[in-house]
């Protein structure tokens, strides 16, 4: 008895943002549309349109998914996002409402970010083997343009909004191999939004604040600095626990950042070139949507078969991380 | 690593067309930016397996200064 990913659909707001666009708004600024392209590897993001959430983009991607799956089979909702339409109730109810599942589905919101993907694996493929459901929408969908300052060029030329619906399945086969997790809390304040929770909730005297406290902020430098001293370590011990070698594995899909990171992390890890995915030109970087929409991506072009064994990495806010080898 | 040879090598990896002394000021630099930053960690990373902070790199206003962080017995 195992769990497979059974189907995997995404969606993107319509409402495109190009490099060059988003350069017309910035004043000052010493990036150029190729520099974003060559540096990060984007050329355009897309953005949820006002009035449009998180929630809007899971479902629209879950309709996608539900095409030619009997959505009654559905029994467990698990919803990733940092953008959730209200604080309660939890918007996977919504959306189970929404999608019409039935009412014996259970459903919860998880928040977290470019880590979300492989936790949402982990909860997924606990419940399943655990029998407590048996086939589970995973949905990561993300809106961090509605948190970014609109004079931050820097941060609104990385990220993108994005949707992705994941089926998984208990199956016969085991397509989901052991996941490892890990967190460091100690890295909360390189990627926040920090006003707005209930930590410091939105008042008088907060809205004052400066540039970055209403918005996301964030520390590149320390970001990059967590990935580089964790990723090749997590490589190492999904590897170690899996019993595999780094040549044992066909491809390999982390969490899209930037085409940089990507690369330098590639050639530390010794990753050869053809096997690793690298493609966030046209939805820049959509936090926990980026692996399952690299999958689906990878899978259309033909970089990934039917046998293949996948490594997918999820790393950042948090600071949170995770991997897993997926046989496809 | 010989101090010649650091400043080459970085001047390659900032994609600056003009030699880097010991004394060019960062903000000096036509290219340098967040993207800049980066670039540097990865090679401070590639070639001295170092890690350099946040607060390091705000503080560093020179090349000099880059290679104090380092710690200059890395170089000769």
């Amino acid at each position: 008895m195992g769990v497979i990913i059974s189907k995997i659909s995404i969606y993107l707001p319509s409402q495109i943002l190009t490099n060059d666009d988003l350069l017309l708004e910035a004043e000052g600024t010493t990036l150029t549309s190729q520099k974003i392209y060559s540096k990060l590897g984007i050329k355009q993001r897309h953005i949820a349109a006002d009035g449009e959430t998180s929630l809007d983009l899971a479902y629209n991607a879950c309709i996608n998914v539900l095409e030619n799956f009997i959505k009654e089979n559905i029994d467990f909702l698990l919803f990733c996002t940092q953008s959730p339409d209200y604080i309660l109730p939890t918007s996977a109810c919504l959306l189970q409402d929404k999608l019409g599942l039935n009412t014996k589905t259970g459903a919860i919101d998880f928040n977290l970010g470019c880590s979300g993907y492989i936790y949402g694996l982990a909860l997924a493929k606990g419940l399943i083997e655990a029998g407590v459901a048996s086939n589970i929408l995973l949905v990561t969908a993300e809106t961090y343009s509605k948190m970014l300052n609109p004079k931050d060029v820097s941060n609104r030329s990385i990220f993108g909004d994005g949707a992705a619906a994941t089926i998984l399945s208990r199956s016969n086969d085991n397509g989901i191999f052991h996941i490892e997790l890990g967190t460091d809390g100690s890295g909360f304040s390189n990627l926040i939004v920090e006003n707005g929770g209930f930590r410091n909730p939105l008042s008088k005297l907060v809205l004052q604040n400066s540039f970055k406290n209403n918005y996301l902020d964030m520390n590149g430098p320390e970001i990059f600095n967590f990935t580089l001293d964790s990723v090749p370590k997590l490589v190492e011990s999904v590897l170690k626990k899996n019993n595999m070698n780094l040549t044992d594995v066909d491809y390999f899909i982390f969490h899209q950042a930037n085409k940089f990171m990507l690369e330098y992390l590639r050639t530390k890890i010794g990753i050869a070139r053809e096997k690793f995915y690298i493609n966030l030109e046209r939805t820049g970087n959509t936090v926990s949507a980026t692996i399952p929409i690299g999958l689906q991506d990878a899978q259309e072009k033909g970089l990934i078969r039917k046998g293949d064994f996948v490594m997918l990495c999820g790393f950042g806010v948090g600071y949170s991380w995770g991997a897993t080898i997926i046989k496809i | 690593m010989e101090t010649k040879t650091f400043l080459l090598k970085l001047q390659e990896a900032l994609g600056e067309d003009e030699l880097l002394t010991v004394d060019t000021k960062f903000e000096d630099l036509s290219l340098f930016d967040s993207m800049a930053i980066m670039m540097i960690i990865a090679f401070v990373d590639e070639h001295f397996r170092q890690t350099i902070s946040s607060k390091q790199l705000n503080e560093m206003k020179t090349v000099g200064d880059l290679i104090s962080i380092i710690g200059l017995d890395r170089f000769h």
